[in-house]
């Protein structure tokens, strides 16, 4: 009780009131401007936390995280291009409810589903992650080395079309992990006589050169070609419309957040799956699916912001990124000094407490800003592209630059952002690569530790826990390559995964 | 051209990279304590891993998604190329004069004319954030003292 105590102080800090509803309205802008997701967003706004308190500057990101995710759906449902990759799923039947002239009717939903999907997901992250955070205390290298297996397997078999080519990306970012000084030995590796390696690769400028940099090629590129946006219709919500979407908003929520829960695994997966379910499990109408069906909609929206906020379980509880805008999260708290994991809530309550209070808060903020500015949100996504990409180059470089003002870390962000362009061209996913460099020390060090108490033996893997977790990282790449392989004996015979 | 080549080329470059990995892991010092696999073991694992998987792209390619052409194409490079400009540049010039090169060539490459716009945005951006960054925030951002003034 205490923690929330310290927790419910820190809030009440004026900075941190300030920033609660800022990140949520930069998190609106963000999300709801096609190509900037959360995590362009969040990466682009990290500079703007180097020199605040912890708190604050969690605060402002955690906005800018569930903000964007929210208004991603407004150019899903207006343009049929989600703002954010989590509102793939929105476009489903919210494009098809504006063709219809209910664009209005639409948001309407998006938001009051969204707001649903956070809170029930913010009460659940307040019960479970001091449970799970007590949880990991107990563990030891083994647990974590597998730990780190388990999420990189996962996030790497989720690769869009390949397998082989998710593990290539997560293997080349544990291996960018491995430049510098090795935290057991101190023998330094990789560094070829830069004295900028020392260290390894900066995060920050890797993360804004990937995210930043690497999404402004992508849309300079798609830049040609004006859009279309349907007339709004009425934006009220009848008693029968949220009577309609009541039940799958509160499923969609519930299951939204155990997807996002699964590290790496982020609203885009959570939407789909809560689409997917509502869909096949609809008592009614199951023919109005795709057509413009509210809970469709509903469906999508609840279950990727509430993902969005179980993908904080992994990530404050043992370090491991619950998706790719919570990899920056790290990203941020490492450049306070902080490491996320279940030491956290014990060291800094008021941090973690605080951050949960803060989150309950922006979503509930988010509500009033969405019904006041809802068409304001929707001008939003006229703003030329044109002058949109240059800014977030400046923010990407500033936020490479700024970390320890060294402009090589500004040819690291150059040459992230490069990599990132022609990993996105060649159907190489970008998270599992961020994923890898962020938990390949982790998984390093911990399998070092392991082999080194259990007295040079692989003993320490038949534990449990561990064992458990091997298991499931071997069954998380084998499902898939079952798949492929019945996929390719019925239909297609050129599916990629083969003979590895 | 077709589109295939690049995954053979990615193939190609981090088998090359798992070979360099796997020989310069082989050579970084023994481990100091007896029963640690050492600093070598895990990039040397991760070579091998790399360089069995590096196999499929190179010998099963798959399609890539089409570079871009003609001016799109010019866009792209051009904002590569203004990158590394800047990264070069911020230092000796300083954030204020680099950041305002910078946008006004971004936005003429994009194709915006407007004399407002190319007049507004660069100054705009760049005095905007650098007064954000260095008197709000106290971020440091690097100034050349142009004129004896502080940017």
């Amino acid at each position: 009780m205490t923690a929330w105590f310290s927790g419910f102080e820190a809030v009440l800090d004026p900075t941190v009131l300030v920033l609660i509803p800022l990140g949520i309205l930069l998190g609106v802008l963000i999300g709801a401007m096609p190509g900037l997701s959360a995590t362009v967003g969040i990466a682009i706004f990290l500079p703007f936390t180097f020199t605040l308190d912890p708190l604050p500057g969690l605060v402002l990101l955690l906005g800018i995280y569930n903000g964007a995710c929210y208004a991603g759906s407004i150019p899903a449902i207006l343009l049929r291009t989600p703002g954010t990759p989590a509102s793939a799923a929105t476009v489903l039947d919210g494009y098809p409810m504006a063709q219809k002239g209910q664009a209005g009717l639409g948001l309407a939903v998006s938001l009051v589903a969204s707001v649903v999907g956070g809170l029930i997901a913010t009460v659940m992250l307040i019960f479970s992650a001091p449970a799970v955070a007590e949880f990991a205390l107990t563990f030891g290298p083994a647990e974590y080395f597998a730990l780190a297996v388990v999420a990189l397997t996962i996030i790497a078999s989720l690769g869009e079309d390949s397998l082989v080519k998710g593990v290539l990306s997560a293997a080349l970012g544990v291996l960018v992990a491995m430049v510098g000084l090795d935290s057991i030995s101190g023998a330094s590796r990789f560094t070829f006589g830069t004295p900028e390696l020392t260290g390894g690769v900066e995060l920050i400028p890797l993360l804004v050169g990937l995210f930043g940099a690497a999404e402004a090629f992508v849309q300079i590129e798609r830049m040609h070609g004006t859009e279309h946006v349907s007339s709004m219709g009425s934006f009220r919500l009848g008693k029968k419309v949220l009577r309609s979407i009541a039940p799958t908003t509160v499923a969609s929520s519930v299951a939204g957040f155990f997807i996002g829960a699964l590290p790496g695994v982020g609203g885009d997966i959570g939407g789909y799956v809560a689409y997917n379910e509502t869909r096949r499990f609809a008592r009614h109408g199951k023919e109005n699916f795709g057509k413009g069906e509210p809970r469709g909609v509903a469906a999508a929206e609840s279950a990727n912001n509430s993902a969005q906020v179980g993908g904080l379980v992994p990530t404050l509880t043992l370090g491991i990124p619950g998706n790719t805008a919570a990899a920056v999260l790290i990203g941020a708290l490492l450049v306070q000094g902080l490491r996320p994991g279940p030491q956290l809530f014990e060291s800094d309550p008021e941090l973690v407490y605080g951050s949960f209070i803060a989150i309950f808060l922006g979503f509930a903020f988010l509500l009033l800003v969405g019904a006041v500015g809802i068409r304001a949100w929707a001008q939003v996504i006229r703003i030329p592209p044109m002058l949109l990409w240059p800014v977030v180059l400046v923010l990407s470089i500033i936020g490479a630059y700024a970390v320890r003002t060294n402009p090589f870390d500004v040819f690291v962000m150059l040459i992230a952002g490069v990599l990132g362009y022609l990993m996105t061209k060649g159907g190489y996913p970008v998270a599992p690569f961020l994923i890898g460099v962020i938990i390949g020390p982790l998984a390093e060090d911990n399998y070092r530790l392991a082999m080194i108490q259990s007295g040079g033996t692989f003993a320490w893997a038949l534990e449990p826990i561990p064992f458990v977790l091997l298991v499931l990282a071997v069954i998380s790449l084998a499902v898939p390559l079952w798949r492929a392989h019945r996929g390719r004996r019925t239909t297609r015979p050129d599916d990629e995964i083969t003979q590895v | 051209m077709s589109t295939r080549l690049g995954d053979r080329i990615a193939g190609l470059l981090l088998l090359g990279l798992a070979v360099f990995v796997y020989v310069y892991s082989g050579r970084l010092p023994a481990p100091i304590q007896d029963l640690d696999p050492g600093v070598g073991y895990f990039p040397r694992m991760l070579a091998v891993l790399i360089g069995v998987l590096a196999l499929v792209p190179l010998l099963r390619p798959q399609e890539w998604e089409r570079m871009p052409r003609g001016v799109i194409a010019w866009h792209v490079l051009g904002t590569a190329a203004l990158l590394f400009f800047y990264a070069l540049a911020i230092d000796t010039l300083g954030f204020v004069i680099t950041t305002v090169v910078f946008v006004l060539a971004e936005l003429l490459l994009l194709g915006a004319r407007k004399p407002l716009t190319l007049v507004l945005m660069p100054l705009g951006v760049s005095l905007g954030l650098f007064y954000l960054f260095r008197s709000v925030l106290d971020v440091p951002l690097p100034t050349a003292g142009w004129g004896g003034l502080p940017i």
